[in-house]
């Protein structure tokens, strides 16, 4: 049943990746107006949490403690999650790579969403390896 | 018996009345205004005061001319009338520069004494139009119409594409706070024993993945609209540019090069 913690520790470190870019993002889009301090708070942050899902960080101990838990919850709600969750990323963020492409023309906007949208993808092939070896365990 | 009463109210309120009307005028400034002012010289007294304009007559004649009906037909307004209050004769009126559109279709007034006239252009081509006659007043009408529709479509266009744009960033902002909040909750609510802070993770879990949610219909809506708004002024404005392109060569045509 690791799989099912192993599939949240995923979807965990899936938003605080995509937080992270997004920060990142809207740190150093040069099409926005932004004022330099709104910038540079974005890109502390983002430091931050990048700092913190490294192995053996803040962020990385908590996810790594609370993972457990996650087998004691409904095995279809965990995989419907880990699952849904990377779809709909990849979705929201296709859709946002083909406005950056075709209607808006900003290359680091583009950039950006491609890179949340092989983020979501990795998510997602991770998290089906995950659902596959738990059910194929199960079967047995 | 209620007119007894009225009768018996009637006079005291016609003297209440009168009396605060004497009270406003004892206490008006105007009227101590008016007993100070024949003071107000030096201290002496009031002095009459006479005024003789000195007025040079005017050698005027007048010859009375027969009225002639002219036909009035509709008229092209081809000279722009700024708002406002107009100068008073022998003022130097400043130099009407009247413009619109942009720098690839547009228009501009050039106030030259005598005949204006309108300098119009498309990308690189540049016309300068004399609107006297009202064939040539009614296109440029037009054409100034158009550059004009032009310029507020692609102003609606470029509000259009920004709100589709961030619209786009709520969305993942909104998919950030689902997953976030979702594994949150799933891993707060199932603690046993469910601690306080595991109860605030809990509940603070689902707040955040439903207003995730939220975020994500919100912003989601808010691009269709402006994916809807962004074709309808796309439409307008190619409508607007061909327009402007049939006017210009009509006009080109009608004044010669």
């Amino acid at each position: 049943m690791r799989g099912m913690s192993t599939v949240w520790r995923n979807l965990g470190l899936d938003a605080i990746l995509m937080a992270v870019l997004l920060l990142l993002y809207e740190g150093l889009d040069p099409f926005t107006d932004r004022s330099p301090v709104a910038r540079v708070v974005r890109l502390v942050l983002a430091t931050a949490l990048l700092i913190g899902v490294l192995p053996g960080s803040y962020l990385h101990t908590v996810l790594r403690r609370l993972s457990p838990r996650v087998e004691a919850a409904s095995r279809w709600v965990v995989l419907a999650a880990g699952i849904g969750f990377p779809l709909l990323g990849l979705f929201l963020s296709a859709q946002m790579a083909y406005d950056f492409a075709v209607i808006l023309e900003e290359t680091p906007g583009l950039v950006f969403s491609i890179v949340v949208s092989a983020l979501q993808a990795v998510v997602l092939a991770l998290n089906l390896f995950a659902v596959k070896n738990t059910l194929a365990k199960e079967m047995k | 018996m209620n007119g007894g009463r009225l009768k018996q109210v009637q006079p005291n309120a016609r003297g209440g009345v009168s009396l605060a009307f004497i009270l406003i005028l004892l206490f008006s400034p105007l009227h101590w205004a008016s007993q100070l002012i024949p003071l107000a010289p030096s201290g002496g007294a009031a002095q009459a005061f006479t005024f003789t304009p000195h007025v040079t007559p005017l050698a005027l004649t007048v010859t009375l001319q027969p009225t002639i009906p002219v036909p009035v037909g509709a008229q092209a307004s081809p000279i722009p009338v700024p708002g406002g209050p107009q100068p008073s004769e022998g003022t130097p009126e400043p130099a009407q520069r009247i413009n619109g559109g942009d720098s690839t279709i547009g228009y501009e007034f050039i106030d030259t004494p005598g005949s204006p006239r309108w300098r119009i252009w498309i990308e690189d081509q540049v016309f300068i139009v004399d609107p006297t006659d009202p064939a040539t007043g009614s296109l440029l009408d037009a054409f100034r119409n158009e550059a004009d529709e032009r310029v507020a479509a692609a102003s609606a266009m470029d509000q259009a594409r920004l709100d589709r744009k961030n619209s786009d960033k709520a969305s993942l902002w909104g998919a950030v706070g689902l997953v976030g909040g979702g594994i949150a909750a799933l891993a707060s609510c199932l603690a046993t024993p469910l601690t306080l802070v595991a109860g605030i993770g809990c509940v603070g879990g689902i707040v955040a993945a439903i207003g995730g949610l939220g975020v994500i219909g919100v912003s989601q809506t808010e691009r269709s609209q402006a994916v809807t708004t962004l074709s309808q002024e796309t439409v307008k404005y190619s409508g607007a540019t061909a327009e402007a392109g049939r006017l210009f060569n009509a006009l080109t045509r009608n004044q010669g090069p």
